[in-house]
């Protein structure tokens, strides 16, 4: 694939703007671009993923039904089960984050593959009580983290336009900005 | 499972050094007033004096390696850094372009300056590269190994009257100079990842240009160096024999120009940990020196400060800034600020004492006796000031704290929202937007345009006002986490409220109220870079100066100190040789 090279906070600033405009309110977009941004970071493909929920019209449901891994998570936490059925399934790349985010706190995924990428396909998942991240995990997971931003994230040159197109709706026409100002 | 400590939004260093001066603190119900902090100067913290610092302390070596340029100022310079073992290549391409399109805008076609500020060595190869993409700004493409993109104009009124001047054997006259304190105007330095540069988080530890906003500083000094060499580079091409090159006080007294816009006003909300830092290292500088007693030194030194102030204001020209001090009345201000050191220098606390005089004063009075009061702190050297001012700006927010306790959290911190009368009609006046030229941010009137999707969230008090009133209906034990899962629209202002330990975080304003003046936001982070003779042009924009009287690069090795802040217009001088 033809590839560009860009900075991790370019994906979050694009896909926080594209999501807005495929119907995402403030949180759910900042939280979507989170995620993908994560996911390109740790597991790939998670612009691939962004795009074809686009492509499906679904972005804005899916991220609204990721969310219900938060409230199994809280559940797990306070000594309840932790399992969700998702009504549809739901990409990784929506969840990654959360359950990183949620291992820290002790809260693991059952069966969970040891490898995914952003567009793998999630039909439901159970959390539990379980152990933290080793610091081995965690300290590799840093070392990508400081990779991407000391030399940039190669995504697909394809993706990356469509992406920037996407985005481009959120911006409002300078002519539209100024005739509001010249008539007050 | 416990709930997990927050992230170090706060650095150790930043809350030891808070802690230690509480008493003594200003509390943010002042500081962060827009009034206030709208009038705030430049102080020893500010980026441009801490990058001249680092770099004759760390003897940066800087070397002009290439300058091809015609009569007119057409073509190629790279000036060369050796900084802490790192290399750097600052790289400007310049043209001429009418009058007429010159603008102040960060939105232009074409500028007369392009450049960038690279890391390691630069080959032909990469040269070549940067000569295609830099010059197009915005719309090109750069990579990791660009560190910063600037762009700017020359001067429209002073860049050829200095030419002529040197190419005639000439220095400027003081006269003509009237309040051009530089020669050519900046309007952007681009950073952090924007368009596949470096991203700051990914500069290793040690990094030379590892503090926020080194390499903006870098590129501006440089850019300001570029403005004079270019000057004279001409004058020689023109003038021949005849030409002379700036000689005395002119050597430094021109600084950067930069004209800002409404960028900065989305950037000092989005990034609550980022100004508390730069809010707590002067407050905490105050603190202490407030709380020192007199020594000769001591006041020797204030006093030079304010010596040096009233000189500058007096010196330069007297145009109306509204809404702020001309340079005059500050030049009075400096007259009055001495008076009351007179009073107080025999109090056991002679710089608390001038301080509870200063806050009687109006804003800027009382602002400009503090920058000058934390020329005074030995508790903040640069090192421990890079370090506090390196940020986490995740603070996290924790999903299993409940409901009642994010209302307590709202109810104890953010009670200065009732003040801001966000029931009011106008309250809601502006929202803020991304126009598609350039992505320049602006604000719209919402009764002229609706949002829709396009709304950037910056309306913080607005919406913390709504996540008030949500909380308010929801059972106190939920999880926050489960709220958010059901409200997402209500994540940005429970993250405000995740950071809502830090003390000088939170403006007392709202930005889409009718009354809101950008000015005052923009004002702040400008003096915190070291920008100064601030000119507004509107509500929306203004422009400064940056480095007036620092140090030229050839100087660096001379250990300067901070004395070249503020300097005069110097007086006429005859027909010196350079």
């Amino acid at each position: 694939m033809a590839a560009v090279v860009v900075a991790p906070r370019e994906i979050t600033d694009l896909v926080d703007r594209a999501s807005r405009v495929f119907g995402c309110g403030v949180g759910a977009a900042v939280r979507v671009a989170a995620d993908v941004c994560h996911c390109e970071i740790h597991h790939g493909a998670g612009v691939t993923a962004w795009l074809e929920m686009c492509d499906r019209g679904v972005l804005a449901e899916l991220a609204g039904a990721a969310r219900a891994l938060d409230g199994a998570a809280i559940d797990v936490a306070a000594g309840r089960s932790g399992r969700r059925q998702f009504a549809a399934p739901v990409p990784c790349v929506l969840l990654s984050r959360a359950l990183a985010a949620w291992a820290q706190r002790g809260v693991v995924p059952v069966d969970w593959p040891t490898s995914v990428r952003g567009v793998d396909m999630v039909d439901s998942i159970e959390l539990v009580a379980g152990p933290t991240p080793s610091a081995a995990l965690l300290a590799a997971a840093g070392e990508r983290r400081r990779a991407a931003l000391e030399a940039g994230l190669a995504v697909d040159s394809a993706e990356w336009e469509r992406l920037e197109a996407a985005a481009a709706g959120f911006l409002l026409a300078e002519a539209v900005l100024d005739a509001a100002d010249e008539h007050g | 499972m416990t709930s997990m400590p927050r992230a170090g939004v706060v650095t150790p260093d930043l809350a030891e050094l808070l802690a230690s001066h509480r008493d003594r603190l200003r509390p943010p119900a002042v500081v962060m007033q827009p009034a206030r902090f709208g009038a705030a100067r430049l102080t020893r913290f500010s980026f441009s004096r801490s990058l001249v610092r680092r770099a004759a302390r760390d003897r940066w070596a800087v070397e002009r390696v290439r300058f091809e340029m015609d009569a007119a100022g057409r073509g190629v310079a790279v000036y060369r850094v050796v900084a802490g073992g790192s290399v750097f290549h600052f790289v400007a391409f310049t043209t001429t372009l009418d009058e007429s399109v010159h603008t102040d805008r960060v939105v232009a076609d074409a500028w007369e300056v392009a450049a960038a500020l690279v890391e390691g060595e630069l080959t032909d190869a990469f040269l070549a590269e940067l000569a295609h993409t830099v010059p197009l700004q915005e719309r090109g493409r750069l990579d990791p190994r660009v560190l910063v993109l600037t762009r700017g104009n020359r001067s429209v009124r002073f860049f050829e009257y200095l030419v002529d001047r040197l190419a005639s054997g000439r220095q400027p006259d003081p006269d003509d100079v009237g309040d051009a304190g530089y020669i050519m105007r900046s309007t952007a330095f681009y950073a952090n990842g924007k368009f596949g540069m470096k991203s700051f988080l990914g500069y290793p530890d040690g990094h030379p240009l590892g503090a926020p906003y080194r390499a903006q500083m870098l590129a501006a000094w440089l850019f300001r160096e570029l403005g004079y060499d270019s000057v004279e580079n001409c004058a020689r091409l023109r003038g021949g024999d005849a030409a002379i090159g700036f000689a005395g006080p002119w050597r430094q007294f021109f600084g950067l120009g930069n004209a800002t816009g409404l960028g900065l006003v989305p950037y000092f909300v989005k990034h609550p940990c980022v100004v508390n830092a730069w809010f707590a290292v002067r407050e905490s500088a105050l603190a202490h020196v407030r709380s020192l007693p007199a020594s000769p030194e001591r006041l020797a030194t204030l006093r030079w400060w304010i010596d040096r102030a009233a000189l500058h204001f007096a010196s330069g020209d007297d145009t109306p800034r509204p809404p702020w001090s001309s340079p005059h009345d500050l030049a009075n201000a400096c007259d009055r600020i001495r008076a009351a050191l007179a009073e107080a220098d025999r109090a056991p606390l002679p710089f608390d004492e001038l301080y509870r005089w200063a806050e009687c004063q109006d804003d800027e009075t009382c602002e400009l006796v503090v920058s000058m009061l934390i020329e005074l702190d030995d508790s903040i050297d640069d090192e421990l000031l890079d370090e506090v001012l390196r940020v986490d700006e995740d603070p996290g927010v924790d999903p299993l704290m409940t409901i009642g306790r994010l209302g307590e959290l709202l109810t104890d911190r953010f009670a200065w929202l009732d003040e801001l009368r966000l029931d009011d009609g106008r309250a809601a006046h502006y929202w803020w937007v991304i126009s598609d030229n350039t992505e320049e941010p602006r604000r719209a009137v919402r009764r002229a345009i609706a949002p829709r999707h396009r709304a950037v969230a910056i309306d913080v008090a607005l919406r913390l006002r709504a996540l008030r009133t949500a909380v308010e209906a929801a059972p106190p034990d939920t999880a926050v986490g489960r709220f958010l899962a059901d409200h997402p629209e209500h994540a940005p202002a429970v993250a405000r409220v995740a950071s809502s330990d830090l003390p000088y975080a939170e403006a007392r304003d709202n930005v889409c109220d009718a009354s809101f003046l950008p000015l005052q936001m923009q004002r702040f982070q400008l003096a915190m870079y070291g920008m100064d003779n601030f000119s507004p042009k509107s509500t929306d924009w203004l422009r400064v100066t940056l480095y007036q009287g620092a140090p030229r690069v050839a100087d660096i090795d001379r250990a300067p100190g901070d004395g070249w802040v503020w300097p005069p217009r110097p007086a006429a001088v005859g027909e010196a040789t350079a």
